[in-house]
């Protein structure tokens, strides 16, 4: 990883002290519901620095990025936020735009039948009498794009690049030209390849060499090692760390990040042992399972080996863009084109599915990690919802008719035995909170009585009472003998329900580990060991 | 609605806590009375309302027993295509080719009957599997092609037409035999309508034996002595005059059938699935392509049905049949409530929206009011119609911010 040491320049750090803080936050506090998701943070940003700000999930470095740029508005936090000495009250993000707060997006938010000059450009188009002066909108963008390094065709279409890294750049662009002076790149280099990513830092580095300021929010710890010339580290909503980049390491942030954890006793020995691992069969292995990079799958998997034993929950570990996703749907049958190498079902050999269907039918069953997307139809009651496929025997008569007892009382039977909380099973499901929601869909998955569950980040976006409640849905899921893949980027979460893990970076397993620590996770995760 | 939909996380977040403590949302008073009134009660009042309009505007002429049975067959046709319609649109597609293909249909109806060589039964065969193969080549355009529904059937109602003025040369034909003549043309009466009228009425009552069951005892209840009401007016008009129309017949069965279909099978519930989200139902194992040809094959069956009724009632097979059919079984479906997104929409929404449509076209014609007018009154109705349905949706709200 000694290829970003050139970007790395201590005489930044000293310099800092004789200039006027660009931003000064202090004492933000935010609070979600009742869970604390800032705790009095004091963060201050200096023109042409970049502040690497590092937590573990759900440490807060998301929620304060976003009061940055004023998606959590003025009002729902407390503490001061200034720029340049005036204290700010954004009332959106467009009025953090106007103040020269930028956000880049994980992906880039572009248009892309338009061209790189147009999106640069966008919503400030220069025109005479109305009519768009197009040699003047193309040098601007181009001006704008050449600060960070990038001579790229403006005319040129955005979809005719391709690639998230292009995207990223023209929104950095279109910053540049907005005349921005905080740019807050939150995880964006998650989704992209090594190469991309070098490209990426190095636009960073010019663009802070030509006096902005820049917050980068990161899982990755080589990568905010490589370029920040400050680290912040936040746990449970507090700044636990603010120091020069200079005598930090790998290992320095990772404590940083888990405190005290290290300690913490891995909580399989408290549970018991699953008896069935390497005994018998596998319920699913995979043997050199791969995805390719496609339409559909913005990551490409390698080689996957894994085995998954009857009653066993193995955790899926991995940061945004690792490949969870894309492992798990193509499994599932989802992406049936650019999926290959081996499934062993209980030992024996199955075609990789074609279709969910297939899938449903060699007793594999799925929940998406987005449940509004893929999970919920949102019109139908939540029997609808819950029985939606109807693959179950019993259900139906003849495969056809529906046999409206036996529906309502395998309906009754799941609401209470998941405990989901609705008014009735005629309740549209658009009525119930996203955890009572969340078990619907689980509920879906395991009417099929399954032999393999595939759980991608089932507990994203439900409140903490619902997530022990799926906690416990999966427990005894498991008990009742079924195999399970659970995928989280949550460590947390992770080592509290699985019995074992597998690790996945950039769409790479690099390990599998039985009781491990956070410590552990983060590190193998982060990319301190290189496959 | 669906509230997580265009709220970034932290929202919702906000949202789940303000949830109560049962977990589900409390929706307000005026909430609660606008999605009451929507749909079906409201547009039996409007019907209601339309009706009283003409009765006094006719001088009772509009109510009068020859006039309903008359509004009745003018709406069969539509009603029998828009209930069609009614599934592609409930799965997220659209027809346009419904009124090229009903000319083409007839057009083949009059042709095979006028040569003769068939028994009339095999009249009845060849439209419906000309229906079917049309669905056919819809569907797969857009199930197995990916050709968006719109595009395809817009090459459709433009090929069809003209296949239909190719095969005809532009003429009238003529020639249609007695036996397909009565499915447009004859009435049912006497004994066999009593034993029909003694059916529908046992159907409309049959939800009552359900209703100890039922969560919902009230909307049984709304329903039931609308249908009642219904089979009562029916009884009126159709023992005072000559009968029931057969296509009337024909139309109760199909919607009492499809009704049934969409809310006893698998295949129903899942066909609002899949209009209601494709992703989920994908994801949950449901066979899109299937439905979706379903969908097409079966608008094609039934407009098949529409062209026999069209040729039996004419007596002929005149080049522009089925002009604009596809938009006003359109306008139909979506007055009846149905969402051209997908997801929604009910049989007794579709009814009434062909009822709606059809009854103030006759009403103006039995003023006088030339045709012109008529149009401009049934675009200003279908949009009215649908702005109220959208406003009560959203809650009451007038505007939308885009």
């Amino acid at each position: 990883m000694a290829v970003f040491s050139n970007s790395r320049e201590s005489s930044i750090v000293s310099a800092n002290t004789n200039r006027d803080p660009l931003i000064e936050c202090s004492d933000i506090i935010v609070d979600f519901g009742l869970t604390r998701a800032l705790d009095r943070v004091s963060v201050t940003v200096y023109p042409g620095e970049i502040v690497g700000l590092v937590g573990a999930n759900g440490a807060g470095k998301s929620t304060l990025a976003r009061v940055l740029v004023g998606e959590v508005p003025h009002g729902r936090y407390r503490g001061s936020y200034r720029i340049s000495g005036e204290e700010m009250r954004f009332r959106d993000t467009s009025a953090a735009h106007d103040r020269g707060v930028a956000l880049v997006h994980q992906e880039g938010a572009m248009i892309q039948q338009l061209s790189i000059g147009e999106n640069v450009m966008l919503t400030f188009e220069p025109s005479r009498y109305g009519i768009i002066d197009w040699d003047r909108l193309h040098a601007s963008a181009a001006q704008a794009l050449s600060k960070i390094g990038l001579e790229a065709d403006t005319r040129s279409l955005v979809q005719d690049h391709g690639g998230i890294a292009l995207m990223e750049m023209a929104e950095v662009g279109r910053a540049i030209a907005r005349g921005s002076r905080l740019f807050v790149f939150d995880e964006s280099t998650s989704a992209l390849g090594a190469e991309e990513v070098r490209s990426l830092l190095k636009q960073m580095a010019a663009l802070r060499d030509s006096g902005a300021a820049i917050i980068f929010v990161s899982h990755r710890l080589d990568e905010v090692l490589s370029i920040s010339s400050r680290i912040v580290v936040l746990r449970d909503g507090k700044v636990v760390m603010d120091a020069p980049r200079d005598g930090q390491t790998h290992d320095s942030l990772v404590e940083a990040m888990l405190g005290l954890q290290k300690s913490r006793q891995p909580t399989s020995s408290t549970r018991q042992k699953n008896s069935a691992v390497g005994r018998q069969d596998a319920a699913l292995s995979l043997q050199g399972f791969f995805v390719r990079r496609s339409n559909w799958s913005s990551v490409s998997v390698r080689s996957i080996n894994l085995d998954v034993y009857p009653g066993e929950i193995l955790g899926l570990y991995g940061s945004l863009g690792a490949g969870k996703t894309e492992l798990l749907q193509g499994i599932y049958g989802l992406l049936p084109e650019v999926t290959g190498g081996e499934l062993r079902k209980n030992g024996e050999t199955i075609p990789i599915p074609d279709n969910p269907r297939q899938a449903i039918g060699h007793g594999i069953a799925f929940v998406s990690s987005d449940r509004q997307e893929n999970g919920v139809v949102p019109q139908q009651s939540v029997l609808d919802n819950l029985l939606l496929g109807r693959h179950r025997s019993g259900l139906t008569r003849w495969k056809a008719l529906i046999d409206a007892e036996a529906e309502a009382s395998i309906t009754r039977g799941l609401i209470d035995s998941l405990g989901i909380k609705t008014a009735g099973a005629d309740q549209p499901i658009s009525d119930l909170s996203g955890g009572n929601q969340q078990k619907v869909i689980i509920g879906r998955a395991l009417l099929n009585q399954p032999d393999v569950l595939l759980l991608d980040e089932p507990t994203r976006g439900i409140d903490v009472s619902a997530k022990q409640d799926v906690y416990r849905l999966i427990r005894q899921t498991a008990k009742d003998g079924t195999a399970i893949i659970f995928s989280s980027m949550e460590e947390d979460e992770i080592i509290e329900i699985s019995d074992r893990v597998v690790i996945l970076r950039d769409g790479r397993q690099v390990g599998v580990v039985a009781g491990c620590e956070p410590h552990e996770l983060l590190v193998r995760a982060g990319g301190a060991i290189d496959p | 609605m669906n509230e997580d939909v265009g709220t970034t996380p932290i929202q919702s977040r906000l949202k789940s806590a303000q949830h109560g403590a049962n977990g589900t949302r409390r929706m307000s008073l005026s909430e609660r009375l606008l999605t009451r009134s929507r749909s079906i009660v409201g547009l039996v009042i409007a019907v209601l309302l339309v009706w009283l309009v003409f009765f006094i505007t006719t001088d009772g002429i509009f109510l009068s027993d020859r006039n309903i049975i008359n509004l009745m067959r003018q709406t069969s046709v539509t009603a029998m295509v828009a209930l069609g319609m009614l599934v592609v649109i409930v799965q997220g597609e659209i027809d346009l080719s419904v009124g090229s293909f009903l000319a083409l249909c007839v057009t083949v109806i009059a042709m095979v009957e006028s040569s003769a060589l068939m028994p009339p039964f095999m009249t009845i065969v060849v439209a419906l599997a000309l229906g079917a193969a049309v669905g056919l080549w819809n569907g797969v355009w857009v199930a197995k092609l990916g050709i968006p529904a719109f595009v395809a059937t817009l090459g459709g109602l433009m090929a069809f037409r003209g296949l239909a003025l190719a095969l005809s040369g532009g003429r009238t034909l003529s020639g249609i035999r007695d036996e397909i003549r009565s499915i447009g043309d004859a009435f049912i009466s006497g004994f066999s309508l009593w034993i029909f009228l003694a059916l529908v009425l046992a159907v409309a009552l049959a939800p009552l034996g359900r209703i100890s069951r039922s969560d919902k005892k009230r909307q049984v209840l709304t329903t039931v002595a609308f249908a009642i009401a219904g089979v009562v007016l029916l009884t009126w008009a159709t023992v005072s005059y000559r009968g029931l129309p057969v296509p009337v017949a024909l139309a109760i069965v199909v919607a009492f059938a499809l009704n049934w279909a969409l809310n006893n099978t698998k295949w129903g519930r899942h066909a609002y699935a899949v209009g209601g989200n494709r992703s989920a139902a994908r994801f949950a194992g449901i066979p899109i392509g299937f439905h979706v040809i379903i969908g097409f094959m079966l608008v094609g069956m039934l407009t098949a049905v529409a062209s026999l009724i069209f040729v039996g009632r004419l007596g002929a097979a005149p080049p522009e049949a089925g002009l604009f059919l596809e938009l006003n079984a359109i306008a139909a479906v979506v007055i009846g409530g149905a969402s051209l997104y997908g997801g929604t929409g009910t049989v007794m929404g579709v009814l009434l929206g062909a009822l709606l449509m059809q009854s103030l076209s006759n009403g103006l014609s039995l003023m006088n009011v030339p045709s012109a007018y008529q149009n401009i009154a049934s675009g200003m109705v279908l949009i009215l119609a649908v702005y109220l349905d959208v406003v009560s949706k959203r809650g009451g709200r007038p505007f939308v911010r885009l």
